[in-house]
């Protein structure tokens, strides 16, 4: 409230001024018009007076609004003036917007930021779900569509922006999100798998269904659709990998079993015979032996337990090695090796061990099965950005139907087998290692009594392995 | 007269040592190391009973098999199949579909097998009756 001291006082004094004033002026008028006209000129005196009065509170009102300590909130210093009340009550109109003003500016502050923040969790939520590598889709509890990323459309071979994907259509997922939804008490999450044309190529997908349910009540489902072709070509390469063990291991023993029945129950007789049959014991055990190492030496490889550590390497120096090592066995058939080395510096970027293994694997190899006197040529130049590396031996050659096989595992060419032991698994270690950790490849020429040449290429320079899967390129450092 | 045994194997020491245990038994036998072999050995050889391996070059055992039973006179004989992939195998499906008399996984018993073909034989010479029976 407004003291009346303050500001009606004057109005109401000018206001009383002029009415005596006038009161006079009318009568003096009645007995005297100078009198009247002083009274008036009292009045307008009055009057002026009064109007700088209200006019000098009225600049002070508007100084002390314009003033630091005004909009600080601090009460004025000095005189309080004739608007000091009204700009009181002003000010503290003013504070209470301002605070009002401030808490809003906070609140929409923190909801702009929540809506910044959700924002980009949805971004990142989004952008995961399209980098996921699988079909994702997510339905409502009655079956419609409610989002799906771009595999999932691409899957179904839908465009972007398609919003006539019924998923009714789509017999594996219906019955799958059927079940997932009518039976929900017995878990909460399904699965089934089902062949699916992609490609023109039937492939296997398994697609699991979770759902989210709140406060006990069904929300929603999200399905992945996942393409297991590879998980089932590992599987199927797995189990025929375990049978063609067992039955590599079954084969010797069952040699062993045979000859020591024989043995104790005397069917053999004679001495030299006995002896025959423990002798091929004891080669059948070293060939079990020999065969269960391949195999775990393989098989860690393959299976990345051991560590590949690729150093850089001149090739030359790696093939000089490997021929040394090879040298004795050469020697003792009389076997003469050529080395025609590049006279250039080929730089390779390899494991020096598992390569230089793969290398002794082929010399090796070519020293078995050439006979007595033969030669073995072994050649390396540049091709273009690879090193070109040929073996040539000039032993009992490769029959023609064999060779597509001759990387298979524990395949043995049948001609070869009684020339000399092996376990079917020393070429097949090779390919591995060139084609797959060093991103080379091998090619075999032969003729049966003519020899055989094998021609390897591995990339020259440090360059990163790159394995092409499923048409993405994947750096393998 | 001895019971005339056709073995057939391309692992060269199994075939020895079934040969040996059958020969010490008292069998007349023929070896062979692949299928087409054994087949044309069957041909003139006339076998009381055949033990086969399973995987073989150039005609298989089962191959094999189907061809004996195929054949007029040695239709009813034994076929005894030896193979390292028994669990791979379905035996009841080789005996109904294959009509092979006996599956034998390696390793085996030699012994075993011996007893396996004499207990077939007797039992052939007892739905023949007496007078097609051959003796060991």
């Amino acid at each position: 409230m407004i003291p009346a001291s303050s500001f009606y006082v004057p109005i109401l004094t000018t206001s009383a001024a002029c009415a005596i004033g006038t009161a006079a002026a009318v009568y003096f008028r009645l007995h005297s018009a100078e009198a009247a006209v002083y009274a008036l000129l009292g009045c307008l005196l009055c009057g002026g007076v009064t109007c700088g009065f209200l006019r000098q509170q009225l600049l002070l009102a508007r100084q002390r609004i314009r003033s630091p300590e005004f909009s600080k909130g601090h009460r004025n210093s000095g005189p309080q003036g004739l608007f000091q009340p009204l700009l009181d009550e002003f000010h503290a109109l003013t504070n209470t917007l301002q605070a009002d003003l401030e808490s809003k500016d906070q609140a929409c502050s923190e909801l702009e930021l929540r809506s910044r923040i959700r924002l980009k969790t949805a971004q990142r939520l989004e952008h995961a779900l399209q980098c996921v590598g699988h079909a994702v889709v997510v339905t409502d509890t009655n079956g419609e569509l409610q989002y799906c990323n771009r595999d999932f459309l691409t899957l179904y071979q839908a465009t972007d922006g398609d919003e006539n994907i019924d998923i009714d259509q789509i017999e594996p997922l219906t019955s799958l999100l059927r079940k997932t939804s009518t039976r929900l008490a017995a878990t909460n999450m399904r699965q089934t798998e089902f062949d699916h044309s992609c490609d023109g190529e039937m492939v296997r997908y398994r697609a699991t269904s979770n759902s989210l349910v709140v406060d006990g009540t069904l929300q929603s489902i999200a399905t992945v659709i996942r393409d297991i072709r590879d998980q089932r070509k590992q599987q199927s390469r797995h189990a025929e990998f375990v049978s063609a063990v067992c039955h590599e291991l079954k084969t010797p023993m069952a040699s062993i079993r045979a000859y020591i029945e024989l043995l104790l129950d005397e069917d053999v007789e004679e001495p030299e015979e006995q002896r025959e049959l423990f002798t091929f014991i004891e080669t059948q055990v070293d060939r079990l032996t020999r065969l269960v190492n391949n195999m775990l030496n393989l098989t860690r490889i393959e299976s990345g337990v051991i560590e590949i550590q690729r150093q850089d390497c001149e090739l030359n120096d790696v093939i000089n090695k490997a021929m040394d090592v090879t040298q004795a066995p050469a020697d003792e058939k009389r076997i003469v090796c050529h080395r025609s080395l590049s006279g250039l510096f080929m730089p390779i970027h390899i494991d020096r061990d598992l390569f230089g293994q793969a290398l002794i694997n082929l010399l090796s190899n070519a020293v078995k099965y050439t006979l007595d006197e033969g030669t073995i040529d072994v050649k390396s130049r540049v091709d273009g950005q690879r090193a070109l590396i040929v073996i040539h031996d000039t032993g009992m050659g490769i029959p023609a139907e064999s060779l597509p096989h001759i990387f298979d595992r524990f395949y043995r060419v049948p001609e070869n087998k009684s020339v000399a032991p092996g376990t079917g698994l020393g070429l097949s270690l090779v390919h591995y290692i060139v084609t797959e950790l060093h991103n080379g490849t091998i090619e075999v020429e032969s003729e049966v009594g003519q020899g055989t040449r094998f021609l390897l290429t591995v990339p020259l320079g440090h360059q990163n392995a790159r394995v092409k899967k499923h048409n993405q390129q994947v750096a393998i450092d | 007269m001895p019971s005339r045994i056709l073995v057939c194997d391309d692992e060269i020491h199994i075939l020895r040592a079934v040969s040996m245990k059958l020969r010490k038994s008292g069998f007349s036998v023929e070896t062979c190391n692949n299928g087409e072999d054994g087949w044309n050995c069957a041909l003139h050889f006339a076998p009381d009973a055949i033990v086969t391996d399973y995987q073989m070059p150039v005609l298989n055992g089962l191959e094999l098999c189907q061809r004996v039973r195929a054949h007029e006179t040695m239709r009813d004989i034994p076929v005894f199949l030896l193979t390292a992939r028994g669990f791979e195998l379905d035996h009841e499906e080789m005996k109904s579909r294959y009509l092979v008399s006996q599956v034998i996984v390696k390793p085996f018993s030699p012994r075993d097998l011996v007893s396996a073909i004499q207990k077939h034989l007797d039992q052939l010479d007892a739905l023949r009756g007496p007078a097609d029976s051959p003796q060991t």
